[in-house]
C-alpha cells in the first residue's frame, strides 16, 4: 500500500506539490492527470525517493521513503523517458539491468522483450531503435523482474495505435496479477481503460 | 556481448596509454638528446625518465633546464587521461539512466557503486600500462646507459601506486561533482585539481606528490591520494542527489 500524507514541495518559492495526500491500495491502478507542469512527474519522483520534499510523509508497505536514502523497493519505473546505453543491444541493456538484482534468467529477459513486441529487434543496438521501440524497451525493463509496483510516467508516449493497445493489455494483465500501478497520461482513453481511481493535479493541488 | 564490449574498452584503454606514453617518451627523449648535443655531455636513461615524469630537483639536475611550464605537459596529460578513464564509465551513462539502477537497489551507496563502475580497475590499467610502456620505450629505444636499472623499476612501481591513489581520489571527487552538476563541470574540477597538486608539489620542497624527486617511495603522493579517497567517500556518503 502506498500512503502519501501532506506532501509539499517547492522550488525557489514556487509550489510544485501543495499538501498532497493520497492512498493507493495494493493491486489497483491509479491515474494521475493534469496539464504540463501540474506536478504529476514530481509526485512520482517523490514517491520513488528521487526528489526532496519540503514536508510530508511517503510510505510504501509502511516503510518510509526518504530522499536519496531509502528508495522505492520492488518497483518498475519509467520517469521522463530514461535513456539506455546506446552502444548495447536491447537485450544487452536489459541483461545489464537484470544483473543488478539477479532475480530473472535470460529466458525472463526474452519473455519481457516478447511481451512488448521487441523479440525480433532484441539484437539491434539501441541507437538504431525508433522512439516507439525505445519506449517499448522502457516498458520491458519495468516489467521484466515482476515488480509489485509500476510507476509509469507517460508510458504510451511515442507508441502507435497497435502498440498502445498491446501495452494497455500488458498493463491490465499486470494489474490482474496484483501489481499496483501509478500512471500518468495525457490521453483519457488509456486512463479510463486501466485506472480504478483517477486524481487530477492542478498547479500542485490534488483533486480526486 | 557485454564482456566483448568490456574487452574492447580495456584494449582501447591500454592503446591510449601506450600511445600517450610513446608521445611523451619521444618528447622527453628528444629533449635529452638535444641537451646532450648542445652541452656535449653524456646522460643516462634515468635522465629521460626524470624528464618525462618531471624530477623537481631543478637546482641539482641541469638537464631538467629549470622550472619550465612546458615540462609539465607530460605529467598533466598522463593524470588527466587516467582520470578520464576512471570517469568514462559514469560519463557514458546518461543521468536519466540512474533511475533504472536506483529502482533495483533501494540504497544510495549500492546504486553509486554500480554507477561508478570499475573505475579503480580502469585507472590502474591505464597508469600501469602507461608507466610500463615508458619504461620499455626507454629500455629499448635509447642508446643511453643505466645508472641503476633496478632503482628505476622500483621508483616507477611506487610512482604507479601513488598515481593510482591520486587519480582514484580525484575521480571519486569529480563523481560527486558530476552527480550534483554535470560532466563538463566535473572535468573542469579535475583539470583544476591537477594544476593545484602541481603547484603544491612545486612549492613543497620536502615531499613529492605528483612529480619525482629524492623520495623514491612516493609517500607524499600516496598519503595525499588516500586523503582524497577518504574525503570523497565521506562526501559521497553524506551528500543527497536528485535523480533525473
Amino acid at each position: 500500500m502506498i500512503e502519501i500524507k501532506n506532501v509539499t514541495k517547492t522550488i525557489k518559492d514556487q509550489v510544485i506539490l501543495n499538501n498532497i495526500s493520497m492512498s493507493v491500495k495494493k493491486g489497483i491502478c491509479v491515474g494521475l492527470i493534469g496539464h504540463n507542469g501540474s506536478g504529476k512527474t514530481m509526485l512520482l519522483k517523490a514517491i520513488c525517493g528521487f526528489t526532496k520534499i519540503n514536508s510530508g510523509d511517503i510510505r510504501i508497505d509502511n516503510q518510509p521513503i526518504i530522499f536519496s536514502e531509502k528508495y522505492i523497493k520492488n518497483a518498475g519505473i519509467i520517469i521522463e523517458q530514461p535513456s539506455f546505453i546506446n552502444y548495447l543491444t536491447g537485450f544487452e541493456n536489459l541483461q545489464a539491468l537484470a544483473n543488478i538484482q539477479k532475480v530473472i534468467s535470460k529466458e525472463g529477459i526474452l519473455l519481457a522483450l516478447e511481451k512488448v513486441g521487441l523479440s525480433e529487434a532484441k539484437d539491434k543496438k539501441v541507437n538504431q531503435y525508433s522512439l516507439g521501440m525505445k519506449q517499448r524497451l522502457r516498458i520491458a525493463q519495468a516489467i521484466m523482474e515482476h515488480p509489485q509496483i509500476l510507476v509509469l510516467d507517460e508510458p504510451f508516449n511515442g507508441l502507435d495505435k497497435k502498440s498502445v493497445q498491446d501495452i494497455q493489455n500488458l498493463l491490465l494483465d499486470c494489474k490482474n496479477n496484483g501489481v499496483t500501478i501509478l500512471l500518468t497520461s495525457h490521453d483519457d482513453r488509456q486512463i479510463d481503460f486501466l485506472c480504478d481511481l483517477v486524481y487530477e493535479l492542478n498547479g500542485g493541488e490534488m483533486i480526486e | 556481448m557485454v564482456i566483448k564490449n568490456r574487452i574492447k574498452l580495456y584494449f582501447l584503454n591500454m592503446s591510449t596509454a601506450i600511445f600517450l606514453g610513446y608521445i611523451n617518451f619521444k618528447q622527453g627523449y628528444k629533449s635529452i638528446i638535444t641537451y646532450m648535443n648542445d652541452y656535449s655531455v653524456v646522460l643516462t636513461k634515468e635522465a629521460v625518465f626524470d624528464r618525462i615524469f618531471v624530477n623537481t630537483g631543478f637546482d641539482k639536475l641541469d638537464y631538467m633546464e629549470g622550472n619550465n611550464v612546458f615540462h609539465f605537459i607530460s605529467p598533466f596529460t598522463f593524470y588527466m587521461a587516467a582520470i578520464f578513464w576512471g570517469a568514462l564509465y559514469y560519463f557514458i551513462l546518461k543521468k536519466n539512466y540512474h533511475q533504472l539502477i536506483y529502482a533495483r537497489v533501494n540504497s544510495k551507496q549500492k546504486a553509486l557503486k554500480i554507477i561508478r563502475g570499475p573505475y579503480v580497475y580502469n585507472i590502474a590499467l591505464f597508469v600501469t600500462t602507461y608507466i610500463m610502456s615508458i619504461i620499455l620505450f626507454i629500455h629499448f629505444s635509447s642508446d643511453l646507459d643505466y645508472i641503476d636499472q633496478i632503482q628505476m623499476i622500483k621508483q616507477s612501481s611506487f610512482l604507479a601506486i601513488s598515481s593510482v591513489l591520486i587519480c582514484v581520489g580525484i575521480t571519486l571527487l569529480i563523481f560527486h561533482i558530476y552527480l550534483k552538476y554535470s560532466e563538463v563541470i566535473a572535468l573542469l574540477v579535475a583539470f583544476i585539481s591537477i594544476i593545484l597538486l602541481f603547484v603544491i608539489d612545486l612549492n613543497w620542497n620536502t615531499t613529492n606528490i605528483v612529480f619525482i624527486g629524492d623520495d623514491s617511495y612516493f609517500i607524499g603522493g600516496a598519503v595525499i591520494g588516500i586523503i582524497l579517497i577518504l574525503i570523497a567517500h565521506l562526501i559521497l556518503k553524506n551528500a543527497k542527489y536528485e535523480t533525473e
